[in-house]
């Protein structure tokens, strides 16, 4: 919506409580007091609102820092959060690639170097190592590992090869040669020849290992005790396998009334896990279950009462409300998030599900109970 | 055109713009608010960070278009 010259003189007038007329000339004259400023190259200020000046030929704005922390304030106090650490402890990072972002801003980034390193401990405990599976693939380190490696590889496969293997085709040898009393050279054979021979000989022993240990079992009385117990077995399996499973409530409902005892434990777990389902999701009711995770911004007032009816607004829209506090220039503010999300990823999958004007006017935050 | 008229100016185009509505002065240009949303920076040493999401103001100077 663009706001005209009648418009803004309606809403000064409103504003003011001054006649249309008198706001219209004084608009006007503000007007040609700016253009006579910058045309004479000389900065127009306006207390609380910014600078008029002229650059190259046009005019250029800059706003007032409380301007802009005014426009701003929805994500004031956000701070940049570090994704991923760096591999190695050097200097100042140098930006090299930007992902799966809209705006091509890096004045940012430039801006605040200091920032973004300063304030990495705190971060570290916001992040998890879930999150680096958002992070883009080939990082540095590999290469630099890669270039490591051969420095202190080769020492370390001569001593491979050349080691254990040796050594216990020598002791197999020489047990051979005395068992048939004759006196024979070592025959020298290749590595491929020598790790094969370790490899078979290696899964011979575990053969006989194994087979010794299952007619120690079947043996002993643990086979006879494994096979009493196996009565209580299926309905702990069944167990497991319920729990994340949501929506069989009223099958298992039935067949608890029906049945005997055993499946009574089966469907107290399903009622159970049908009460903790959907952990996570943009729509639904609140989980209290789920202690961390990661929402959608939408709102961010100094009062509870607004975000609160908002929010209940939002809930009868069905949408999963979390309210929770942040801290900007030393005040405490109300945010209102859509949805409980487990990674960033769900949470940015769950985007296109927003109505507007929240799927163009959001942040993705991570919350803790 | 006194202090209050200013007063009232600032208040005024500052709301409109945080309703996200553009603010035109004639004679001078269009003030408009400009969403940059959050996106990754990935740096040489392997550090990823998300930078966060802001709102900022555009000036558009008028004849520019």
């Amino acid at each position: 919506m663009v706001i005209d010259k009648g418009k803004l003189v309606a809403l000064l007038a409103d504003k003011t409580g001054r006649s249309p007329e008198e706001v219209r000339e004084n608009l006007e004259a503000l007007s040609e007091r700016i253009q006579e400023a910058t045309e004479s190259n000389r900065r127009f200020n306006i207390d609380g609102f910014g600078t008029f000046s002229k650059v190259e030929g046009e005019i250029y704005f800059e706003p007032s820092k409380k301007l802009q922390t005014e426009i701003n304030q929805k994500y004031a106090g956000m701070e940049p959060i570090e994704l991923m650490e760096p591999f190695k402890e050097s200097g100042a990072g140098i930006p090299v690639e930007e992902s799966e972002t809209p705006p091509p801003v890096t004045e940012d980034v430039f801006e605040e170097p200091e920032f973004v390193t300063e304030e990495r401990e705190p971060r570290k405990e916001e992040i998890e190592a879930e999150e680096t599976d958002d992070i883009p693939e080939k990082a540095p380190i590999p290469v630099a590992e890669e270039q490591a490696k051969p420095k202190q590889q080769p020492p370390a496969e001569d001593a491979g090869t050349d080691g254990e293997p040796r050594e216990k085709i020598l002791k197999e040898e020489k047990n051979q040669a005395s068992e048939q009393e004759e006196e024979k050279p070592v025959v020298a054979s290749t590595g491929n020849d020598r790790n094969t021979l370790g490899i078979i000989l290696t899964a011979a022993l575990l053969l006989i290992v194994l087979g010794l240990g299952a007619w120690w079992l079947y043996g002993s009385d643990f086979m006879q005790s494994a096979s009493d117990n196996r009565a209580t077995a299926p309905a702990d399996t069944t167990q497991n396998d319920s729990e994340p499973v949501a929506g069989n409530t009223v099958e298992n409902d039935s067949l608890m009334s029906s049945t005997a005892q055993e499946n009574t434990v089966v469907a107290d777990s399903v009622n159970q896990a049908s009460a903790n389902a959907t952990p996570y999701g943009l729509r639904g009711s609140y989980n209290e279950e789920t202690t961390e995770g990661y929402t959608l911004v939408v709102h961010s007032f100094f009062r509870r009462a607004t975000v609160q009816s908002i929010a209940d607004s939002l809930q009868q829209q069905n949408y999963r409300t979390v309210l929770f506090t942040g801290q900007a220039n030393g005040q405490t503010r109300w945010r209102l998030g859509l949805g409980q999300f487990q990674t960033i990823n769900d949470a940015r999958e769950a985007v296109p599900e927003l109505s507007e004007p929240y799927r163009q006017n959001y942040f993705i935050k991570r919350y803790n109970k | 055109m006194d202090d209050k008229f200013l007063q009232a100016f600032t208040e005024v185009v500052r709301n409109q713009i945080s309703h996200r509505c553009d603010v035109e002065l004639e004679g001078v240009g269009v003030l408009r608010m400009d969403h940059q949303k959050q996106y990754q920076q990935q740096y040489q040493d392997g550090r990823v960070v998300m930078m966060p999401p802001k709102d900022t103001i555009e000036f558009i100077p008028e004849g520019s278009n």
